[in-house]
């Protein structure tokens, strides 16, 4: 397109075509600003109200009075005694509520990405009979509102003596993750199949071909795995209010913990709480976010790309 | 194939293996009692509990559960035999606790103990036909006015003799009375939960209406539900007497306020939140507020001298006439749960449990509850304590028991919804106009009767 | 319409005629799907007889070792010298008797009653538990599905036993214990792959599944709680309830209406959820992709911020940003409101504004999503159809209608149809939102409020109200309406079919 001796009318015609895009492009600046502004403001509101010095419930304004910014509450969730305000006689532990968490979630994303990918594997590149009902079969599964056998999930954990403990919530999280093989076998279908079978002719079995062929390949979706089932267990709050929000609060996820404090009695006292403990919870998603994007974009879209 | 059948087979026989496993689980040490309340009273049981244990000889070790009041029944329901041994609960969830089985009668002498410590209203508020199923904690629930002097003195609402309100002082007279001021104080709010089915429920039985559910021995509701908020057959016509005079009380507490801008809505998400962003206020704090004995303190912090509580205003209908704000009284009732793990075991451990729910209610325990957590007791004893007699927050709820209330004793199955739906409806009718439809003068009626005959038909 | 005729459409007539035959297309689907189902049954029952086939067979014609193995399994193995298979198959059998007699056959017992023996209270209120319905329901299913297991079982070792015998006759070379061992690392890697997941996937997720469809069909309420109560099987009657009203409960209309109100928004809901999403996040990942515009990784990442933020912290957070109160407006967004001259709104007390704010509030929380997955598929568009309409004389905006959008629509159309599915069921954003209020109309079931869907109505039901029997059969027909969407998506787009592409 570059045809530079062309000069003349062409060249107004380019004036005016640059003009016109240059036009489009503020508009979609002043667009893209508007939005980022709404689309990050509550966050920077939650930042605002966790270091406000000034009051304890939710506020209506954004600056604290008097500039009267602190850090206390973050000292205050850290605090390994756990947290007791004056107005309140209840003292909550933050700090179990974060290592439990952790725990469950370095557990769950361990074991979820390896269940995950040993079924995308076993449903993309293995033929076997049955193989097409299983996937419908887990299709179907997904349309159950699930959490309606919540009250079975709990008889078969206390028949097995962990319904209030958080080994109990990590069985259930595992439990299902078979079903979320879709994106990772949109990936795995991708990767050719001569690989596997110039692997086969080197005497590999599958066993093989899978955890040092295909897997070192997978790197993206590994990723992305791990991240997605890392990030569930901090978020759920129904499976685990209903299992460990019935033990102490030093069994809690910081989920239970901190719908407790923004319940209707709480609130008053806790809400700043409430905001720090959302800039702890989310900062390490947030940093892992902004260094794994790239994958997860390729997560979210391979399926659809692939489709 | 045949992998798939031996596949299928492993899966099988890891699932029986499971089942059997869990079959033969059990195991040793020492017995668990597990205790639930609410979470600041951790502490106290499990003190008290050991003390109870060191006393009795008994070799168990106790556990806490923070439940609150009102999660005991949706824990409870869950699986009674996973539930707590000894809990605390609100007095409305007797019979749906019981129906489950949760709750085990009070027996011979520990009845008559039960019944010589305690408030009688309070031992009433855990009968069910003629068994009494409550070792009573507190009996602290009810509603009555907070209101800061300082906003009120010299106004025409203020009695100097007493120096406090009027005592047949209504919600206009609050509102013209800080119209009336000229500091800041005439920006000053008054909030009362309108939005709140138990507050609203208070204006209704001001105005004559009530409820009343009948249970049989065995929990099973022994006559339909009956309920008059709205309307009364009288000679086969609907008289509506008390759902116009109830509505007509709700808009005159609202109306005046919301013209001079000093009524504050609240519901029972937003009456704690309201009561405190806008208690220490520098453009509208504060002057009034309908809540309970637990938010004392937090008053007294936030006006220091100028806190005062008194009994809830009068309300008034159209021609004038004014009619009493009468508050539910509720009571935490302390149950054992027959079903409870422990319990089953054997009749030693139940009337363990029992002569603990005992102490735990007992005037030692009771005393210390209140230092720790300023509930009410409804152990006479305990009411004698020089501490408990001066609290003022306790003396305005007496108060505001002499005046009228109503005793939360089971409410029918499906009573708050609809009232909340009314208190909601109306509000938003008056504060903006929209729902006229349902809540104009001429429609009320219908919405009266609808919300009543709901109360009414969903009852089992 | 012919070939012909379609290609000399221009492209909005080509995607219009498509998205009219993607409708008219449905009645065909399902007679289409109706038409497979005899061919289905024709099917299984080929499979019944052939199973039968060999049970009958090997008996006929199998020796004495053979005929053993119908009563203990492996033995025709074990004596014919496959010693590992033969102690897998007998081990087995072993474990069944066991659970059978000590754990599963108490249970199934009492399937057809739900027990019979009732709690009973002595007079110092000591309680003798009776039989618990529910761990009779739950522990059947479970064990039901065990005996269907060991019937596929029982079958295969016959079928084993027989295959042992006959190549015992030829003298073929039996497969070693440890070929069958090696063989699950390659010929067999999909049952070692498989068989934790699946065991997981029954215990906590099909037995209890399983559980609930039957509870429907219970009486399993708050007036029935085992172990105190028990309940029995009650037929359609919680089906005829719901959907009629007519019932025995005196709150039967109620539900019902509340069913309809409630199934009608849930599927509005769904409607305005997917679609604002949709197009808002095509229309950003277009700006923020555009050649020319910089900063990508900033615009991105400010969006992506909704995603990494865990859902109940931001909910949570903009429930209480959306408060409002009559005096100052409330909470924070009402105060900016107010700030800068306008009325403050009753965001999520009033029902009409409640269901807006819950629309705009998902825009927040699922746009980025939309963007992520609209930005791959944005790189992805042959960079020649671009140039091929530079070289037309295209303006950009006439590219972007031409080309960008109908490509991102065929590419995305299928995941819409999975998106909406899930906004059914969007548990999320309603209940920590809204918990599902305000309700302000008195014809409706106490339960349920005016931004409900059938999914949070569900939850209060059980979680509050041990509405179980009623929660059950919402659920099922939950099932059904996306079920039904789904079906007529996937005989329709066919895109599944494609997989053996990448072969």
């Amino acid at each position: 397109m570059n045809k530079r001796y062309n000069l003349g009318v062409r060249d107004t015609k380019n004036t005016i075509a640059r003009y016109k895009r240059s036009a489009a492009d503020t508009a979609i600046y002043v667009i893209l600003t508007v939005m980022m502004v709404l689309w990050v403001f509550p966050f920077v509101f939650l930042l605002l109200q966790s270091i406000r010095g000034d009051i304890t419930g939710p506020s209506y304004s954004i600056w604290p009075k008097d500039n009267n910014f602190t850090f206390q509450k973050y000292i205050d969730l850290f605090n390994p005694e756990g947290i007791k305000l004056s107005d309140t006689t209840q003292t909550f532990h933050f700090v179990n509520w974060y290592v439990n968490t952790l725990i469950v979630a370095i557990i769950v994303a361990l074991i979820q990405t390896i269940i995950v990918l040993m079924t995308a594997y076993a449903l993309s590149r293995l033929r076997f009979k049955g193989r097409q009902a299983l996937m419908k079969f887990m299709l179907i599964l997904g349309m159950f509102p699930g959490f309606l056998s919540m009250i079975a999930i709990y008889r078969i954990l206390q028949a097995l003596e962990l319904s209030t403990s958080i080994f109990g919530l990590i069985l259930v999280y595992i439990s299902g993750s078979m079903t979320g093989y879709y994106v990772s076998k949109g990936f795995f279908d991708t990767i050719s199949h001569s690989l596997d079978e110039a692997a086969m002719i080197d005497g590999a079995n599958k066993n093989t071909i899978f955890w040092k062929v295909i897997l070192p390949l997978s790197k993206p979706i590994v990723v992305n795995t791990v991240l997605n089932s890392f990030i569930g267990p901090w978020g759920d709050f129904m499976m685990s209010n209903y299992l460990v929000g019935r033990a102490s609060d030093t069994s809690w996820t910081v989920a239970v913990g901190l719908q407790s404090w923004i319940s209707q009695t709480n609130v008053p006292y806790f809400f700043t709480h409430f905001c720090a403990a959302g800039v702890v919870i989310s900062l390490p998603i947030i940093i892992a976010f902004f260094f794994l994007q790239r994958f997860y974009v390729e997560g979210v879209t391979g399926g659809a790309v692939k489709g | 194939m045949k992998k798939a059948f031996k596949n299928s087979a492993v899966l099988c026989a890891s699932l029986m293996a499971l089942g059997v496993l869990s079959g033969l689980t059990s195991c040793g040490g020492k017995e668990v009692v597990v205790i639930w309340g609410p979470g600041d009273h951790e502490q106290l049981y499990l003190q008290y509990a050991a003390e109870f244990a060191e006393k009795n000889e008994w070799d168990v070790t106790f556990e806490f559960a923070d439940k609150g009041d009102s999660g005991a029944y949706s824990n409870m329901s869950i699986d009674p035999q996973a539930g707590a041994s000894v809990y605390t609960y609100a007095n409305d969830m007797l019979i749906n606790l019981n129906r489950i089985g949760a709750l085990s009668p009070i027996m011979n002498d520990e009845l008559t103990q039960v019944q010589a410590e305690h408030l009688s209203n309070a031992i009433e508020a855990g009968k069910i036909g003629e068994r009494y199923f409550g070792y009573p904690v507190t009996a602290d629930n009810g509603y009555f006015m907070y209101y800061n002097a300082e906003a009120f003195r010299g106004t025409a609402v203020w009695d100097s003799e007493t120096d406090a309100l009027k005592a047949d002082y209504t919600f206009r007279d609050l509102y013209s009375a800080l119209q009336s001021k000229t500091d800041k104080w005439n920006k000053g709010l008054v909030t009362w939960a309108a939005g709140d089915a138990w507050y609203v429920s208070g204006m209704f039985f001001g105005a004559g209406g009530d409820y009343e559910v009948t249970y049989d021995d065995q929990g099973n509701q022994s006559e339909g539900t009956k309920c008059w908020f709205a309307y009364e057959v009288k000679d086969g016509v609907e008289d509506y007497t008390v759902g116009r005079r109830a509505a007509q009380g709700f808009k005159n507490s609202i109306v005046p306020g919301l013209d001079s801008k000093n009524y504050l809505y609240s519901d029972a998400t937003s009456l704690n939140t309201n009561i405190g962003n806008y208690l220490a206020h520098e453009e509208t704090p504060l002057a009034a507020a309908v809540c309970g004995t637990w938010k004392g303190n937090e008053f007294k912090n936030a006006w220091g001298e100028n806190t005062r509580a008194m009994h809830l205003p009068k309300l008034e209908d159209d021609a004038g006439n004014k009619f009493t704000f009468k508050t539910f009284s509720g009571y935490k009732l302390m149950g054992v749960n027959p079903l409870s793990e422990f319990n089953l075991k054997s009749e030693e451990n139940l009337a363990m449990s029992k002569k603990l729910a005992l102490y735990l209610t007992g005037a030692e325990v009771s005393i210390a509850r209140y230092e720790s957590t300023g509930a009410g007791p409804s152990n006479l004893e305990a009411l004698k304590n020089e501490e408990i007699k001066k609290d003022y927050a306790l003396l305005a709820l007496n108060d505001q028991f002499e005046q009228g209330s109503r005793v939360q004793d089971s409410v029918p199955s499906n009573y708050w919804t609809p009232i909340e739906t009314f208190g909601k409806g109306y509000y938003n009718y008056l504060a903006t106009g929209t729902n006229s439809a349902s809540y104009d003068d001429e429609n009320i009626e219908r919405t009266l009767k609808n919300m009543q005959n709901e109360i009414i038909e969903a009852a089992q | 319409m012919v070939d012909l005729e379609y290609l000399s459409l221009n492209r909005f007539q080509k995607i219009g005629y498509r998205f009219k035959k993607f409708f008219t297309n449905i009645p065909k689907a399902i007679v289409r799907k109706a038409k497979s189902v005899p061919g289905f049954f024709k099917k299984v029952g080929q499979k019944i007889a052939s199973v039968f086939g060999v049970v009958v067979d090997a008996m006929r014609y199998g020796d004495w070792k053979v005929r053993l193995s119908y009563l203990m399994f492996g033995f025709g193995n074990l004596t014919n010298g496959q010693v590992f298979r033969g102690l897998c198959l007998l081990g087995y059998e072993i474990v069944f008797i066991l659970y059978m007699i000590f754990f599963g056959g108490q249970y199934i017992a009492d399937f057809g009653t739900l027990g019979t023996v009732e709690t009973t209270v002595s007079e110092t209120g000591f309680s003798k538990v009776g039989d618990n319905s529910f761990n009779i329901l739950l522990f059947s299913v479970a064990t039901i599905l065990i005996i269907l297991c060991t019937a596929v079982v029982w079958y295969c070792s016959i079928k084993q036993a027989y295959t042992v015998y006959q190549m015992k006759q030829i003298n073929a070379k039996l497969t070693s214990g440890k070929d069958d061992l090696k063989n699950l690392g390659n010929k067999y890697y999909h049952a070692t792959l498989l068989s934790i997941p699946t065991l997981l996937l029954t215990i906590f997720t099909i037995v209890p599944l399983i559980f609930m469809i039957f509870v429907a069909f219970t009486n399993f309420n708050n007036l029935h709680m085992p172990p105190k109560k028990l309940f029995t099987w009650v037929g359609f009657e919680n089906f005829t309830t719901l959907l009629t009203g007519q019932g025995i409960g005196t709150d039967a209309a109620k539900f019902s209406y509340s069913f309809w109100v409630v199934l009608a928004w849930t599927l509005v809901w769904a409607f305005f959820a997917t679609f604002t999403n949709f197009f808002l996040g095509v229309f950003v990942a277009i700006m923020i992709n555009k050649k020319g515009i910089r900063l990508k990784k900033l615009w991105r990442t400010g969006l992506v911020l909704t995603i990494a933020v865990p859902q109940f912290i931001s909910l949570l957070l903009m429930n209480s940003m959306l408060n409002y109160n009559n005096i100052d407006g409330g909470g924070i967004y009402n105060a900016i409101l107010q700030f800068i001259g306008l009325p403050a709104v009753n965001w999520l007390g009033d029902p009409w504004m409640a269901k807006v704010t819950v629309i705009i509030v998902n825009m927040w929380i699922g746009v980025p999503f939309t963007v992520l997955s609209a930005t791959g598929i944005l790189l992805n568009i042959p960079a020649d159809l671009y140039e091929a309409a530079k070289i037309d004389g295209a303006n950009p905006f006439a590219m972007f209608a031409k080309i960008t959008f109908p490509y991102m629509t065929f590419v995305l159309g299928p995941s819409l149809i999975s998106t909406f599915v899930g906004n059914i069921n969007n548990f999320n954003v309603i209940f920590l939102l809204t918990g599902g209020g305000p309700n302000l109309d008195t014809a409706m079931a106490s339960t349920s409020g005016q931004t409900d869907l059938l999914i949070t109505w569900l939850y209060k039901m059980t979680v509050n109200n041990q509405q179980y029997d009623i929660a059950s059969v919402i659920g099922i027909l939950v099932f059904i309406v996306c079920a039904a969407f789904s079906l007529l998506a996937y005989a329709n787009i066919g895109s599944v079919k494609n997989e053996e592409d990448f072969r």
